[in-house]
């Protein structure tokens, strides 16, 4: 299970655990606390918003504003949601709202995308198809995939989100599963969407 | 399509988004959002502190609207109290026996008593500085009303 009740198929990093100490200790505003939740987390914010928005200078404003507004309010958090929940909530919603307010990103290329990434695998080539087949997708398109399949978000969740209605979020879905060549039927079960 | 079909792509798709890349942030990033951090943090204390200062303000204004004297200021009590009355009634005598209250006359002397008594009130006078003034201006108003001749203007504090 995912750290905000969800299942799961593909981890994002917000379901890593945040040491109460740790959360303690960036509540009483320590900075080595916060540089700690950043990078416990900023991977996984960062993905969230490059997989949707695709452009990572975009991406990098999203992780930006996201960490300035949660040490900002970290003092207050009652910690009533785990701390990862709480992120992708905020990362995401920061995430829909600049998609809203610009349709259309212009992508970088994924080659140019892969070469920034740390580590070199022997599994590239297999990661550039997929990047290239997600940047294919339209940005609502992106979306609805990525918050569907990879953060757990049920299709209730995507419509209140999107405002639109759940059969909306259904059939985006269905048709942005078909033109990446992927089916998904394990999600209906998994996470109890109609 | 078939049940194992189903099973298939369902696990495609739990690959083909497990195969996405993930990426790491511009190392720099966090130096950015340290930044901004403290400027919002400092800009936060100084709104505090702005506000802070404001309701101080406000708070020292509304004292000295319903204390005029203000507390550092001696109090209008005991002797000052009582020659500020005496002042007020001498006046209301010698205007209800002017012919003409608008147009009455004072002397030079009553003028520059009054602006005395008001730049003394003005600069925070001590006690005994305005009971003496205001003692001088009873004296004036005294022998005016003494006096059976027409009113003279009156100049109110």
């Amino acid at each position: 299970m995912a750290a905000d009740g969800l299942v799961q198929r593909v981890s994002s990093g917000f379901g890593q655990p945040l040491d109460p100490l740790l959360l303690q200790r960036a509540r009483r505003l320590d900075p080595a606390a916060h540089e700690a939740i950043y990078r416990l987390y900023s991977k996984a914010c960062y993905n969230l918003a490059l997989r949707i928005l695709g452009n990572p200078a975009a991406a990098e404003d999203i992780v930006q504003d996201v960490f300035v507004r949660v040490l900002g309010t970290i003092s207050g958090f009652r910690g009533d949601a785990p701390f990862g929940a709480w992120l992708k909530r905020m990362t995401t919603n920061a995430t829909i709202d600049v998609a809203r307010r610009n349709r259309r990103f212009e992508a970088d290329s994924p080659e140019d995308l892969i070469e920034r990434t740390v580590a070199a695998d022997p599994g590239l080539d297999v990661a550039v198809d997929a990047w290239s087949l997600l940047m294919r997708l339209s940005l609502r398109e992106r979306a609805v995939v990525v918050l569907h399949e990879v953060e757990g978000y049920t299709h209730k969740e995507l419509a209140a989100l999107f405002g639109q209605s759940e059969s909306y979020s259904k059939s985006v879905l269905a048709r942005a599963l078909k033109r990446l060549g992927v089916v998904d039927v394990s999600a209906t079960t998994l996470r109890g969407d109609q | 399509m078939s049940t194992s079909a189903e099973q298939h792509a369902a696990v495609s798709a739990q690959v083909f988004f497990a195969q996405l890349p993930e990426f790491e942030p511009d190392p720099t990033l966090w130096n950015r959002i340290e930044a901004l951090d403290r400027r919002h943090r400092r800009n936060r204390r100084q709104i505090r502190f702005s506000v802070l200062a404001g309701a101080s303000a406000a708070i020292l204004a509304m004292v000295a609207l319903v204390s005029p004297g203000g507390e550092w200021r001696s109090q209008d009590t005991g002797e000052l109290a009582t020659s500020q009355v005496t002042s007020q009634q001498f006046q209301d005598r010698l205007e209800s026996r002017s012919s003409s209250k608008g147009d009455v006359r004072v002397g030079s002397d009553m003028r520059v008593i009054d602006a005395e008594l008001q730049a003394a009130y003005d600069r925070n006078a001590t006690d005994e500085e305005l009971e003496a003034l205001w003692t001088l201006r009873n004296e004036v108003l005294r022998a005016l009303a003494a006096d059976a001749h027409p009113m003279q203007s009156l100049t109110r504090i």
